[in-house]
């Protein structure tokens, strides 16, 4: 059982901290000794949310993820957090703790890992250690009332994903080699590409990779926590000096008013 | 490539209706709430659980259900001090967070699966089994729970706080139960029933459950449990906030040196 009395006032850390006046220790490092200058922010990330200093390849790789999602798009749905925020004069802070929060989504961004973790988890006792057949586990676990449900694979509005081409090449650039996970995710790719003409997606090209690297599906969605957050700054910006409700403005019939018609409000009951 | 996917071409809403200005089409004179004109919903004294109601229902509660609903509202509109989300508004207040900012971020942390993120799955769980028996769940839960350790809980809405019994949540559903002596409420006795088989263990109704029942005895959906538990609980996060606006920094603990022990080698 947890003895509660010894959190009251106290901290324990295995983390880190400040000592006023000696400096700061991150994981055993000196922040501003070993980390500043030598490390990059990437790195610092994911020794915060694994307590693991990654070399600085993996933190690059990472940051190109987070580069792939750095659309300046205000149509996609967390940039428009950005633009909303902008609207109402918002801080800049709130825009992108908004945008943020709104990829924390099962659709897109770091929500959607749980669902990619379980999918892919079950390929690979199905299919690595079960020695099943990926045509089979597709059959199997692919569908969901007839359609395809493979977390990890396709996407919303377009079919293909020229990130993953990108990130598979500076991943090669890099000097990593595909490990298990992602040969498994390879292969169901190749799959659904004869089958359904889908794809990998981000997510589970992401996933997988990173699962071939020993991380585990909570350390993922630490470090991709607010991994679109960069097309919400644009987004932010480009609507803070544009007149207020100058972006995608609304007349009042641009909403289609779908309700019960006018009706007379009765008397309050107490 | 794209999917081709076919968009509308305007948001729908059944919810809201504007009447435009005749000589500015984007601008508004009045507006209906499900047909019900503000103006006049304004004229008979309306109230803000009765426009909750109808906002999120679409017709306006009964009486009962306006005073259940506040009853519910006043239940859960405090999580009080030494809840994580209060401490969030508090922290955030004596640090000088800009104001505006600690009702959306003490929100934040109230989402969680322990708070209003625990309402929509005790709301499915307790629609699921609404044809078992209290004492049926009780007895067969009990040979595979693990104990509280790490506060996990026994079912969807039962649970320890602090590896613990806290009766608080069940007291309050009782003083509900009282008030509505004469109003069906199945969730609702279900979960004290519950909540009475518990004693005993170290396990509890805890406010998420209390939420669900009650909010499912209203009618709501599960999907709206997160967010009314948010709503219904903001005026004690607003006003632990507000409270701290003011103050100095040091009017909030803070860990001294040696009460922060770090072994991070």
């Amino acid at each position: 059982m947890t003895d509660y009395e010894q959190h009251r006032g106290k901290i324990y850390s295995a983390k880190g901290g400040w000592r006023v006046g000696s400096g700061i220790t991150t994981h055993g490092y000196s922040l501003l000794d070993d980390i500043h200058g030598k490390c990059s922010v990437f790195q610092v990330i994911i020794l915060n949310v694994t307590g693991r200093l990654p070399d600085r390849r993996l933190a690059d790789f990472v940051e190109g993820l987070f580069i792939c999602l750095s659309w300046p798009d205000a149509r996609i749905w967390c940039n428009k957090m950005g633009a909303f925020s902008a609207m109402t004069r918002a801080s800049a802070t709130a825009a992108v703790a908004a945008g943020g929060l709104a990829g924390d989504s099962t659709m897109y961004g770091p929500g959607t890992v749980p669902a990619v973790d379980t999918f892919m988890k079950s390929a690979y006792e199905y299919i690595v250690e079960g020695g099943g057949s990926v045509e089979n586990f597709i059959d199997e676990n692919g569908y969901r009332g007839g359609k395809l449900y493979a977390p990890g694979f396709a996407r919303p509005l377009a079919k293909g994903d020229e990130r993953i081409t990108a990130m598979r090449q500076y991943a090669r650039e890099l000097g990593f080699e595909p490990g298990v996970y992602e040969k498994l995710v390879n292969q169901i790719e190749d799959h659904l590409a004869l089958r359904e003409g889908e794809g990998l997606n981000l997510s589970g090209y992401f996933t997988a990779f990173m699962y071939d690297r020993g991380y585990s599906m909570q350390e993922l969605m630490g470090i991709t926590a607010w991994c679109i957050s960069t097309g919400v700054y644009a987004s932010y910006f480009e609507q803070i000096d544009r007149p207020p409700e100058a972006f995608l403005s609304l007349k009042v019939d641009d909403i289609d008013y779908a309700g019960p018609a006018i009706r007379d409000v009765p008397d309050r009951e107490d | 490539m794209s999917r081709n996917e076919s968009f509308v071409a305007k948001a729908r809403t059944k919810i809201w209706q504007e009447i435009p200005d005749a000589d500015h089409e984007y601008l508004a004179t009045s507006a209906y709430c499900f047909g019900y004109s503000q103006e006049a919903l304004l004229e008979k004294g309306y109230g803000i659980t009765d426009m909750l109601f109808l906002l999120t229902q679409g017709e306006l509660p009964s009486s009962s259900q306006r005073k259940l609903l506040d009853a519910l509202g006043v239940a859960l509109s405090n999580p009080g001090p030494r809840h994580p989300a209060t401490r969030a508004a508090m922290e955030g207040a004596v640090s000088k967070t800009r104001p505006r900012h600690l009702l959306p971020i003490s929100l934040m942390v109230l989402g969680g699966e322990h708070a209003a993120g625990g309402v929509e799955p005790a709301m499915r769980f307790l629609r699921l089994n609404k044809k078992k028996t209290p004492e049926q769940l009780f007895a067969s839960t009990l040979k595979t729970y693990d104990g509280p350790e790490g506060d996990v809980e026994f079912l969807p809405g039962f649970g320890p706080h602090y590896e613990a019994r806290e009766t608080l949540h069940g007291n309050l559903g009782r003083v509900i139960k009282r008030k509505f002596a004469e109003v069906n409420l199945p969730y609702l006795d279900w979960s004290l029933k519950m909540d009475e088989l518990l004693r005993g263990t170290s396990c509890a109704l805890r406010s998420p459950g209390l939420a669900a029942a009650v909010m499912l005895d209203l009618g709501f959906h599960p999907r709206a449990g997160a967010a009314l538990y948010q709503y219904l609980s903001a005026p004690g996060l607003i006003a632990h906030g507000i409270e701290m606006s003011n103050q100095s920094l040091t009017s909030m603990p803070f860990v001294a040196d040696e009460n922060y022990q770090h072994d991070d080698r």
